[in-house]
């Protein structure tokens, strides 16, 4: 049977043999101590070196169990579509922000997310209302935070 | 304020209604609850900050046995190690039963390890007076690894580390101030903040792995309860149970506080380690219930004695808690011994309150409400939990950079949870990386990069030797596993 969580498990481990590498070369551009030592490049060194290495590790041993199967079809695409329809939602609300503010924006995104999960549009937006008003009688009445 | 005012007490009360829910409902975890309340909790004052928080840790881990209890889903890790037990007993008997023994144990497994915290953390932090920069890197370092072997993987749980670690190194380092990896944006100088990283960690990679693993058919409704008093059932024969039992409480107690002392452990593994335990002495289905829930609420407890007396957090959830207390400007170790001694006192009252009123309280509750708790629909819950995330990023700087960075730290916490690494391993390492490099370059820079010096001093060595031993002890303890794990499948 084909392990599920191995596309993540790839690009995971992909990512942070990135990561590893970026961490190397960009960590050569800090200053050295007065002795010459490596200073503030050392730790990210020394982190890159632990990515590369456990990242390689566990792409080795995911290779060598399943090769290179196809299996990106396992993924769920209807529900990644989903969660780029809410990441998409969120990468917006900084531009909501200036047109409804934050309670607004808040209200929009419950109301976009529940729709997106399959929510009746009445439940969706009595759910929405119950946000803003949680958040409000919270943050503005009790906490007096200015939103 | 103190801890004992009627605001700190109502704090306390709504926080462990609140982690109840969140233990509950399966999807919902006990970081997820406390990540959307920080937030919340910069605004209050320390004292009714963390009143609320210790209800919330009192009851969130507890009540994943709720989910558990009726649905066969656990609401949290911990509650995995024993969900088929507890469920039988639940339908062969009645959920208050069920609940009854989880409650009640849970809450005396607390109290033991609550008294060995008192104990233990006041102890500690006498002895960490003597500590240099030396011995804090041994012992950060042993954080780190017991955290490393706490992962599914050792690859996958170095992976979540070093990526934790990795992120903890924008900005500034903290040993000589040069600002690093911010690519010219002024928003990265002061380093990626702590409390978005949680609810984008916990938030939103929570919400989005809910989703992708949604589906549309209703959940299976609660059977209904034999006609037994919930209250007799849950203190009376709950409670009778649990004395006799009292030996085994008591052990299983001790094994989870111990547990729950390894920084990166946590509850999990105590729940695991002890409940196979009890099975494999072929303890009953109430024996193996009590054992991994006194064991999972005593680690709870366990978690907060490095914390407290070392800085060094146990577990995510003390991760958690020690960010809040640096942002409110409380230093945790040895100082804050000295110098808030009346915090500490009362943070171990509350932990006392809220084991022997907030668990079995609120366990009583949730075995009356159980059918309601469950009914909620999955779908608006996590929309709502989306919008408290958006709300909670943004009011604590009110900085629309936050919320791309909650997007982008959101899918890479939903990557590695479906692929199986360890995200509140990234957030140990968050917290536990930049307190190893401080260690490691003060200590390399006064002794003009020697690095025998690491080994000059006794307590130094005995901490370089413990590092040494948890790495043979964990892999003795992985194998074990292993091998009990095999026991129980050949038995199944």
């Amino acid at each position: 049977m084909v392990n599920p969580a191995r596309p993540f498990e790839m690009v995971v481990c992909l990512l942070a043999l990135a990561l590893g590498l970026a961490a190397w070369f960009l960590s050569n551009a800090f200053p050295r101590t007065a002795e010459g030592y490596l200073g503030p490049a050392l730790f990210p060194k020394l982190l890159a070196v632990v990515l590369v290495l456990a990242s390689l590790t566990l792409l080795y041993r995911n290779l060598r169990q399943a090769g290179l199967g196809p299996s990106f079809a396992l993924l769920a695409w209807p529900n990644l579509l989903r969660i780029g329809g809410i990441l998409l939602a969120l990468l917006l609300a900084p531009w909501a922000l200036g047109k409804l503010g934050l309670l607004g924006s808040a209200g929009l995104l419950v109301l976009l997310s529940c729709l997106l999960l399959g929510a009746r549009w009445l439940e969706a937006l009595l759910t929405a209302l119950f946000m803003v008003g949680f958040v409000y009688l919270v943050f503005v009445q009790m906490l007096k935070v200015p939103l | 304020m103190s801890f004992f005012s009627p605001e700190s007490f109502i704090a306390m009360m709504l926080g462990a209604l609140y982690g109840a829910l969140f233990g509950s409902l399966p999807g919902l975890t006990a970081t997820l609850a406390i990540s959307l309340f920080i937030p919340i909790a910069l605004f209050l004052e320390p004292a009714v900050a963390f009143s609320a928080i210790i209800g919330i840790t009192a009851t969130a881990i507890f009540a994943g046995d709720i989910g558990a209890t009726a649905m066969r889903i656990p609401g949290t890790p911990a509650s995995a190690a024993y969900t088929n037990e507890i469920h039988q007993i639940g339908r062969e008997r009645s959920p208050g039963y069920a609940l009854g023994i989880s409650a009640l144990s849970s809450a005396l497994g607390s109290l033991v390890g609550v008294v060995i915290l008192i104990g233990g953390s006041l102890g500690l932090a006498q002895f960490a007076k003597q500590f240099s920069s030396f011995e804090y890197f041994w012992l950060v370092l042993l954080g780190i690894i017991s955290g490393v072997f706490a992962s599914p993987s050792m690859p996958r749980g170095l992976i979540a580390f070093g990526v934790g670690m990795l992120i903890a190194t924008i900005g500034y380092d903290p040993a000589l101030g040069t600002p690093r990896f911010h690519f010219g944006n002024p928003n990265l100088l002061g380093g990626l903040s702590f409390i978005v990283a949680l609810i984008a960690f916990f938030g939103v990679a929570e919400v989005l792995n809910n989703i992708y693993s949604y589906q549309k058919t209703p959940r299976e409704a609660p059977k209904p309860s034999p006609n037994r008093s919930v209250f007799g059932e849950f203190f009376g024969a709950g409670g009778r149970l649990v004395w006799k039992e009292r030996r085994l409480l008591l052990r299983s107690s001790l094994l989870g506080t111990f547990i729950g002392f390894l920084p990166g452990a946590g509850s999990d593994l105590a729940a695991w380690i002890s409940s196979n335990f009890t099975r494999l002495r072929g303890g009953s289905k109430e024996q193996v219930t009590l054992s991994g829930a006194s064991s999972n609420n005593a680690a709870v407890a366990g978690t907060w004695i490095p914390a407290l007396s070392l800085g060094i957090p146990g577990d995510t959830l003390t991760a958690i808690v020690l960010g809040l207390f640096l942002t409110m400007g409380i230093t945790p170790g040895p100082d804050l011994f000295a110098k808030n001694l009346g915090l500490v006192v009362q943070l171990y009252l509350a932990f006392i309150l809220a084991s022997l009123l907030m668990m079995p309280l609120v366990g009583y509750l949730g075995a009356a409400m159980i059918s309601t708790l469950l009914r909620i629909p999955l779908r608006l819950l996590l929309g709502a939990v989306m919008g408290l995330c958006l709300v909670g990023t943004y009011a604590i700087n009110r900085n629309p950079f936050d919320l791309y960075l909650l997007v982008g730290l959101g899918l890479l916490g939903l990557l590695m949870q479906r692929g199986g690494f360890p995200v509140g391993q990234l957030i140990l390492g968050m917290v536990l990386g930049p307190l190893l490099e401080q260690y490691l370059m003060v200590s390399l820079i006064k002794t003009q990069w020697d690095l025998t010096a690491f080994l000059s001093r006794p307590v130094a060595v005995a901490l370089a030797i413990c590092n040494l031993l948890l790495i043979g002890g964990m892999l003795w303890l992985r194998w074990r596993q292993s091998r009990l794990q095999q026991r129980l499948d050949e038995v199944a």
